[in-house]
């Protein structure tokens, strides 16, 4: 097959000897080779990575603690962004990201917030947290999701 | 004279494929023995972590009095040759929402394991209501 490619593409050659032919043929054996790996080597590398599990589970540890002595609800009821990232912020392993999302009981979407360089396609999110508020008599469903 | 030019044309083309033929390998090689090792690597994070947070539970005496100790083979861990990293770090809230640090314990090789350290982060909320966040770091030492 090389040497009818050979012969197809480039005429000039044929005077060229038989090792040079040999060599040719191998090249073209190797470049389908290259192709073949280099599209295998750059689907293996570009795939994004999987999230981490155990960022799911100690979302849903910050939450609890957040939680314990109800710093959480009074956050959320009170909306008050900055002092639930310097909270989340300081609690978080360096070098992660994370979003905070606030649902109401029926899953719509109170309030929401992403600290910078979030990204949803490896992030790993806690269970659905249920904060009770004294203001509000239905429970917010908060979950948080953090991503590397 | 055209033999020798075509013998350096040849040898050249074959030169290059050849380069690129083996980075290409090496680039297949690595990312396969990076998939390889990284479960492994996980699962020896994972078993660390898992291990300290039952030898001290919620009691936050015995964080307090708890000291990382960064042999793997300490902590069960049945991967050999693999090199550990401990850091764990307590804190408090007040009722208004702020964070205080209260103490940071790391292992004495807490130095930067490389790109192929595997992390495994866990937290956990004591008994006084102070939360530990417990991270191991697992690598196995090449890199």
């Amino acid at each position: 097959m090389g040497s009818l490619i050979r012969q197809a593409i480039s005429p000039q050659t044929k005077g060229w000897g038989r090792g040079v032919a040999l060599i040719f043929d191998c090249m073209v054996a190797c470049v389908i080779m290259i192709i073949g790996l280099a599209a295998y080597s750059s689907l293996a590398t570009q795939a994004p990575p999987e999230p981490d599990q155990c960022l799911g589970d100690y979302a849903t540890h910050v939450l609890s603690f957040l939680d314990s002595n109800g710093c959480l609800a009074r956050l959320i009821e009170g909306h008050d962004s900055s002092a639930v990232r310097r909270a989340i912020g300081e609690l978080l392993p360096e070098g992660t990201s994370y979003c905070l999302c606030v649902y109401s009981p029926s899953w719509e979407l109170n309030w929401s917030f992403s600290s910078q360089g979030f990204d949803w396609r490896n992030a790993a999110a806690s269970s659905p947290y249920l904060v009770s508020c004294e203001s509000n008599p239905e429970p917010y469903l908060v979950t948080l999701a953090i991503s590397e | 004279m055209d033999q020798a030019f075509e013998a350096t044309i040849a040898f050249a083309i074959f030169l290059a494929a050849f380069s690129v033929s083996q980075y290409t390998a090496v680039a297949v090689y690595e990312s396969s023995m990076d998939r390889i090792d990284k479960p492994r690597l996980e699962a020896a994070a994972c078993i660390v972590a898992s291990e300290i947070l039952m030898q001290n539970g919620n009691s936050s005496e015995r964080w307090s009095s708890w000291e990382p100790v960064c042999e793997p083979g300490c902590y069960l861990s049945p991967a050999p040759g693999v090199e550990i990293a401990i850091r764990a770090t307590c804190y408090s809230i007040d009722p208004s929402g702020g964070i205080t640090r209260i103490w940071i314990k790391q292992g004495p090789a807490m130095h930067p394991l490389g790109a192929g350290a595997q992390k495994y982060v866990s937290g956990i909320v004591l008994g006084d209501g102070t939360f530990v966040r417990l991270e191991v770091y697992a690598s196995d030492g090449l890199t």
